[in-house]
């Protein structure tokens, strides 16, 4: 059985749309007009133990919609949704026994006292048995480092090192089902790579099946097989990013710098490749866009060769954010 | 007349700091209810009180039931006058202070000091046209009211004692330059104006020893001799000399400001905020 | 496990208690100024109160002793309120509209508990040792003396009235889960209320006394548990309701609270 299960989940609100100005103020102390607006329409998807779930979308999209029903600060519409087996809205205060959540933006720490304490103090919400919690402890060191932090207050700790924290509270009570919310955001390269690296492990040594929502796509990369993308509150996309990129991203590009300046026509004919065009302002720079499907990239470089003489040449992969992208050019066409 | 001229231009460039702040004030109109709801109920309570203690034509030291009708309801429109001013001068001061407006206001060409009496002018402007007003057309119609003996030296007298309390309150305001948080100063010295300038009681109430000292300070200035003047309870001779001393004490206290004021800049300057 | 619920909520209250103290030991400053606050907005009418009886023997038939000992009745359950429960105000801003609501879901504890137990306001207890104080002249003024039965008895009353003004504050802050309070501003005209509280109800008119009473009982915060030990017998009945009352005004609280929390979770602000 699916750790997480998402039935046909429907979240609407209603909310009154408000008139501008001292006149609008005014109309809508009497009269008000209200609209159902669909955050989240009908959703379905399953989530298994141990897996590591991308969940991206832009803002609006109905990501934070989805992650506080799955958390029980949000009852829904329609539809049924059992985590751990529990549905979280009913029996929020069991529920929220058995999982995490790391808000990047927010602590959850107390601003006032020191690291350690702030543990502690959750080891008795949770009722962590002190064994445990020393083990915890004990690995949270090994891979996050945070034991010179443990005596240092909340509010003096610097972003990465509160993140950091944050996410060892979260899993201070060995929680089958972690949520992070934008874990890694305003965290420099080294920072975002050691969180990242920590949740790699603890996925991989506990077995906690996390889910993942993030605006950095770098993080999914590194971290997810599977991804969600959700837009309009309908899921556009579920698969391995990975995957989709190849098979997406047919677009390529070889930018080849030259030494002096050719004649265009004569190579678009030699190449009998679709785009061509000189990049930049001094003409020196020769931008040739295929389709990988039509030709290969080694075909190109080749005829490239025979023809002129380059000065240098670099293939553009697409990125991840472009594989993004596209998807959501697709769902609007 | 060239004088009178550059003194004019002047005076409407400080004129529009208190536009600023009046039209800052209008903006909260829920807020405005609650608070004045807040001020009513005050009033209504030392009414009844008053209404127990002097019950039977019973009178205090020459005050009967239907002076303190007046005084209350005047004395608690003064209090919106007091909380404008330590919120908007000490409490202002200090939060520009860490803020680090403070420094980029050293650098316009106007002075500090106006400035920062000019804003809280607007907010007293606000307080009396609409919270004031709203409140004594109530009482008037609730339980009614006295109009002033004579409204016009009362203004006067009404107008130095602002100009008193807003001295004290930049006086507090500058102590946010040595204490690291002056909220404790702040809140001790609103509760003793309140205290000694008689808007919870008449100063002639209090015992003798106490009022002897009340004498030689500036706090019965800022409200006790206004609300006497409105009373009638002064003969000519002595509202004149009282608008003299509350003149002359409006004087010492924004010349200590200025003088206060500067030295701590200098401070500031030097060690670099 | 094993642990029955009600030692497992009073172990973590105490804990909350400690981590509290120990983070605010980092600003000893600012507990002086909490101090100098509550005390300065408390004291004035103690200050009245003596000054006015310097000039006569009685208002509205309750002598200096009376009058104090019902003030420091009002003012003891007025800084319990403040030291254990003024956390609720916070409801509106820093709770449901900075989103720290969201935080305290997602903690295996009820929402309402977590509230009143994550910030405690020390600095009133100076205005509870002038409540004592002025409790402990009043008597002695009077000439009271309490058995032990009476002294329990007092110690529930307090408790009772300052119960009563929890749940008033209560019920008032759980509306901000339909009506948007960015200020936090709701419960400001019941601060000023409870002025009322402090003295005899008797001085005001029939009307007031009954709004009082039973609209918004504040009589039973103070001068009707407080007549108990004044030997009045005219209020005995009024004594005997205030821990009923209590405990209506807490059950409609944790109804209006428990709508409230139903609605954010099905509005999510």
């Amino acid at each position: 059985m699916a750790l997480i299960a998402v039935e046909n989940l429907t979240k609407s609100y209603k909310t009154f749309k408000r008139k501008e100005g001292l006149k609008g103020a005014f109309i809508n102390l009497f009269k008000r007009e209200y609209e159902f607006v669909q955050a989240v329409d009908n959703i379905s998807f399953h989530v298994e133990s141990g897996e590591i779930l991308g969940y991206i979308g832009p803002n609006g999209a109905g990501k934070s919609t989805t992650i506080k029903i799955l958390t029980g600060i949000l009852t829904p519409t329609a539809g049924e949704v059992a985590v751990n087996g529990l549905v979280p809205y009913k029996r929020r205060q069991q529920h929220v026994k058995n999982i995490g959540v790391v808000f990047g933006q927010r602590t959850q720490l107390w601003w006032d006292i020191a690291v350690i304490e702030a543990f502690t103090l959750l080891r008795d919400i949770y009722e962590v048995s002190k064994t445990d919690f020393q083990a915890q402890l004990k690995k949270f060191d090994e891979v996050l480092g945070i034991g010179p932090l443990l005596h240092i207050p909340v509010r003096k700790l610097s972003l990465g090192q509160r993140v950091r924290c944050d996410i060892a509270a979260s899993l201070l009570h060995n929680p089958p089902v972690v949520f992070l919310d934008e874990p890694t955001i305003g965290l420099d390269v080294a920072v975002k790579s050691n969180i990242r690296e920590f949740i790699k492990e603890m996925n991989a040594s506990l077995g906690t099946t996390m889910i993942l929502t993030t605006h950095d796509l770098s993080d999914i990369e590194y971290l997810c097989q599977r991804s969600l993308i959700i837009d309009q509150g309908k899921i556009i996309f579920d698969g391995d990013l990975q995957q989709a990129k190849d098979e997406l991203a047919r677009q390529r590009k070889i930018q080849v710098d030259l030494y002096e300046r050719v004649d265009i026509d004569s190579i678009r004919d030699q190449l009998k490749v679709a785009e061509l065009e000189f990049a930049g302002q001094n003409d020196y720079s020769l931008t040739i866009s295929f389709n990988k499907d039509e030709i290969s990239a080694i075909d190109i470089i080749q005829k490239i060769l025979d023809l002129l003489h380059p000065r240098d040449i670099k293939i553009e992969e697409p990125t991840i954010e472009t594989v993004v992208k596209e998807i959501y050019e697709k769902r609007s066409l | 007349m060239v004088y009178l001229r550059k003194f004019w231009t002047r005076f409407r460039i400080y004129t529009r700091f208190s536009k600023i702040r009046f039209i800052d004030r209008l903006s909260y109109r829920a807020h405005f209810f609650l608070v004045l709801t807040e001020y009513l109920l005050i009033i209504i309570v030392n009414y009844f009180l008053w209404k127990a203690i002097l019950a039977d034509g019973r009178t205090i030291r020459g005050y009967a039931l239907e002076d303190m009708v007046t005084y209350v309801a005047v004395a608690g429109v003064f209090r919106f006058i007091i909380n404008e001013l330590s919120g908007g001068i000490s409490r202002e001061m200090s939060g520009q202070y860490h803020s680090g407006e403070l420094i980029m206001n050293l650098l316009k060409p106007v002075s500090y000091q106006l400035y920062i009496y000019f804003r809280a002018f607007g907010g007293i402007l606000f307080q009396m046209l609409f919270r004031g007003a709203t409140v004594l057309t109530i009482w008037a119609l609730l339980v009614g009211l006295t109009p002033p003996d004579s409204a016009a030296t009362f203004i006067v007298s009404l107008a130095l004692g602002i100009l008193i309390y807003a001295g004290i309150a930049f006086l507090v305001g500058l102590t946010t330059f040595h204490i690291e948080n002056n909220a404790g100063v702040l809140f001790a010295t609103t509760a003793s104006i309140e205290l000694l300038s008689g808007t919870l009681i008449p100063l002639v109430m209090f015992p003798g020893w106490v009022v002897s000292i009340l004498d030689y300070l500036p706090f019965k200035m800022i409200f006790y001799i206004p609300i006497q003047i409105y009373l009638g309870q002064l003969g000519v001779q002595e509202i004149v000399s009282a608008l003299i001393v509350q003149a002359i004490w409006a004087f010492i206290l924004s010349i200590a400001g200025f003088l206060l004021f500067k030295t701590s800049v200098r401070k500031l300057t030097i060690q670099g905020g | 496990m094993v642990m029955p619920r009600i030692f497992f909520y009073g172990k973590i209250y105490l804990r909350y208690f400690g981590q509290y103290f120990k983070g605010r030991l980092a600003y000893r400053s600012d507990i002086l100024i909490q101090m100098v606050f509550a005390l300065s907005t408390q004291i004035t009418s103690l200050v009245f109160i003596v000054i006015i009886f310097n000039h006569i023997p009685d208002i509205n038939g309750w002598s200096y002793g009376e009058i104090l000992f019902i003030y420091g009745f009002a003012q003891i359950s007025i800084a319990l309120f403040s030291m254990f429960f003024s956390n609720l105000i916070q409801l509106g801003r820093f709770y449901i509209l900075d989103g720290n609501f969201d935080r305290v879901l997602l903690r295996p504890l009820p929402p309402l508990f977590q509230i009143i137990i994550e910030r405690l306001d020390i600095g009133s207890f100076s205005t509870l040792a002038m409540g004592v104080g002025a409790l402990l002249y009043a008597a002695a003024k009077l000439d009271m003396s309490l058995s032990a039965v009476e002294c329990l008895i007092f110690f529930g009353l307090v408790l009772s009235a300052t119960l009563i003004f929890a749940g008033l504050v209560l019920i008032l802050v759980s509306l901000t889960f339909w009506i948007k309070d960015p200020t936090g501003a709701l419960a400001w005209p019941l601060m000023t209320v409870r002025e009322f509280a402090k003295y005899p109800i008797t001085i005001y008119t029939p009307a007031l006394q009954v709004f009082l009473s039973w609209i918004l009982p504040l009589a039973f915060t103070s001068f009707y548990p407080a007549t108990l030990f004044l030997g009045r017998e005219d209020y005995v009945l009024y004594v005997y309701l205030t821990p009923v009352i209590a405990l209506l005004i807490w059950g409609l609280g944790i109804l209006v609270w428990n709508l409230g929390l139903r609605r954010y979770e099905s509005s999510g602000s």
